[in-house]
């Protein structure tokens, strides 16, 4: 009966969220038809949901993992060129399919990539691994820059531009979803073991170094299909894209969202990437605003009233979903 | 039956030998005890039992299994379990998840399952609540469950390391001065606990203690180390008597 119960309310648990998320999406589709959303927003909120999932898999190796990494950008842009490549150069099968497919393969390739650093920098910690994952961006960026096949320098053009706003949005869900999925299961409490205690989880008889890997990899697989939306939806790939400010922005949405928080990770990396868009009416003083904005929300974010008062939200929350 | 046979163990770290032929042999259901002054080499020789530090030479074997080069996680699979003289938890988890941590390896599933929530993902994650659950209340921990584990007063923190220990289903367990920090009447109730530990596992515990009390109080054998090696072996009247034994203790 028990065993029952659990998995039921978990079930009604993803029905609330599944609705809650079908009715943004149908507000913003319907308010896109009678015009009122322009294609310029919808832009806006295309690129919020490839943030999103950035943000989202990079709190998976920074937050849940506690290792800190730079080259998220990196894998970003082995899915996109990857997956860029794949849908240029596959003709005679439906549109839909080729994007699933050049999305996939951009995840998998970037995956491939994570292994391959994964395997011998993930020995390292702290600000080691940092430096090492900021050199692997780096090489990236500029084996593509050097890249003739995808265009060089001059960059990678001429991609079918697949990307629309509800790939990019059903696919943030999708992450979403999956990384709740990870960190709630056991191989999940393994992976935020390592960010605890390393001795006491191989004392506990964890294998630190293969969950090190699979935290990695999950979040280079979704870094890639991000990659993969980005350059379906942009038309073309330039290696300067994904630098290390790249990098360190997506890294700047975990911090604000918090270590180790997924809905946080949600709300840092729409305030952030609608924010600078907003700020386009100040024109030459935007990344002074963006700074100081950046810097305020850092501090108020601990402002003892504040947490007192989303606590209070919370709690509300909670009891309206108990009563219903 | 034997549970741990240890033969003429040793490690140098660089020039300085810690640990010279350390012998030692534990029976199924036995309590034992490691003493020695400080800087002896007992948590040395914890480190090298569990996989931390690879001895320089000697042996090994966990009913007749080698566990030489082996690391920390396997040698836990194969059933050493410890806890470590300065707590180590994973102080932002639940108190369950803490034991759950410890259940890692009873329960499978796989990914797969995490991912699309298949029913075997729910059972085994009953089941693991469930045992979590028994565990805890074995300590009198199970109405702390769902509150972090670094907000449990500090000889409940001890408990649940030795209830997270537990949980990988140990056939020996470790315990690194159990009583460290403890008040008298802490110690006491420690003592009741590691014997009810051991009679309601049938495990054997091997542990490190300062507190002569509840060495001599429990322990069915005592191995005294000095310098790295061996001082004496013996019960505890043994070692009590021992004229080599006061003297590394108290000196002339």
């Amino acid at each position: 009966m028990k065993k029952r119960y659990q998995a039921l309310s978990f079930w009604k648990k993803t029905a609330v969220n599944l609705t809650a998320v079908l009715v943004v999406y149908a507000a913003i589709m319907g308010l896109s038809a009678v015009g009122i959303v322009n294609k310029y927003y919808m832009g806006i909120l295309l690129s919020t949901c490839i943030n999103i999932i950035l943000v989202v898999s990079l709190n998976v190796t920074t937050g849940f993992l506690g290792q800190l990494t730079l080259g998220h950008a990196g894998f970003m842009a082995v899915g996109a060129y990857s997956a860029a490549f794949l849908s240029k150069n596959l003709s005679g099968l439906p549109d839909a399919l080729v994007f699933i497919l050049a999305l996939m393969v951009g995840g998998i390739v970037a995956m491939i990539f994570g292994v391959i650093v994964g395997v011998p920098t993930l020995r390292l910690k702290g600000d080691y691994l940092a430096i090492i994952t900021l050199a692997f961006g780096e090489v990236i960026k500029n084996v593509l820059l050097n890249l003739d096949i995808v265009g060089g320098a001059s960059g990678y053009i001429g991609i079918p531009r697949y990307s629309n706003f509800s790939w990019a949005y059903w696919l943030a869900v999708l992450t979403v979803g999956a990384t709740m999925a990870l960190i709630n299961s056991r191989q999940g409490r393994a992976i935020i073991s390592v960010r605890e205690d390393e001795i006491a989880a191989e004392a506990s008889g964890i294998d630190t170094k293969r969950f090190k890997i699979l935290a990695f990899v999950f979040a280079a697989f979704f870094a890639g299909v991000a990659g993969g939306l980005y350059g379906h939806y942009m038309g073309i790939l330039e290696p300067k894209t994904f630098k290390f400010d790249k990098s360190i922005e997506i890294l700047v949405m975990v911090v604000l969202g918090g270590m180790g928080s997924i809905r946080g990770s949600v709300i840092a990396a729409i305030i952030l990437t609608v924010l600078p868009e907003l700020l386009r009416s100040v024109a030459s003083l935007r990344t002074l605003m963006y700074a100081i904005a950046l810097i305020a929300m850092m501090l108020f974010k601990y402002d003892p009233n504040l947490v007192k008062m989303t606590a209070k939200v919370k709690n509300k929350f909670r009891k309206a979903g108990k009563s219903a | 039956m034997t549970i741990l046979q240890v033969t003429d163990l040793g490690i140098n770290f660089g020039g300085l030998r810690a640990v010279d032929r350390f012998n030692l042999t534990i029976e199924e259901n036995q309590l034992y005890g490691l003493i020695g002054p400080n800087g002896a080499g007992k948590t040395t020789v914890f480190n090298m039992l569990t996989g931390v530090y690879e001895p320089t030479d000697g042996k090994i074997s966990l009913e007749g299994k080698m566990l030489n080069h082996k690391t920390c996680h396997q040698i836990a699979q194969m059933g050493i379990a410890r806890t470590f003289q300065n707590i180590r938890l994973f102080n932002d988890l639940s108190v369950i998840e803490n034991v759950k941590m410890g259940l890692y390896h009873q329960y499978k599933y796989s990914l797969f399952d995490a991912l699309f929530k298949t029913r075997k993902f729910f059972a085994c994650e009953k089941a693991m609540t469930d045992e979590a659950m028994q565990l805890l209340e074995v300590f009198h921990l199970h109405t702390y469950a769902k509150i972090k584990a670094k907000n449990l007063p500090y000889g409940k923190q001890r408990e649940l390391e030795i209830a997270r220990a537990l949980a990988t289903h140990p056939k020996l367990l470790l315990l690194d001065e159990p009583a460290a920090g403890m008040n008298p009447q802490e110690t006491n109730e420690l003592m009741e606990t590691i014997q009810k530990v051991r009679d309601q596992f049938h495990i054997a515990i091997l542990l490190i203690e300062h507190d002569m009390k509840l060495v001599m109080g429990i322990c069915e054998k005592i191995t005294v180390l000095n310098y790295g090696s061996v001082l004496a072996c013996g019960t505890p009247e043994e070692i009590q008597n021992n004229h080599e034994v006061v003297k590394a203790y108290l000196g002339d």
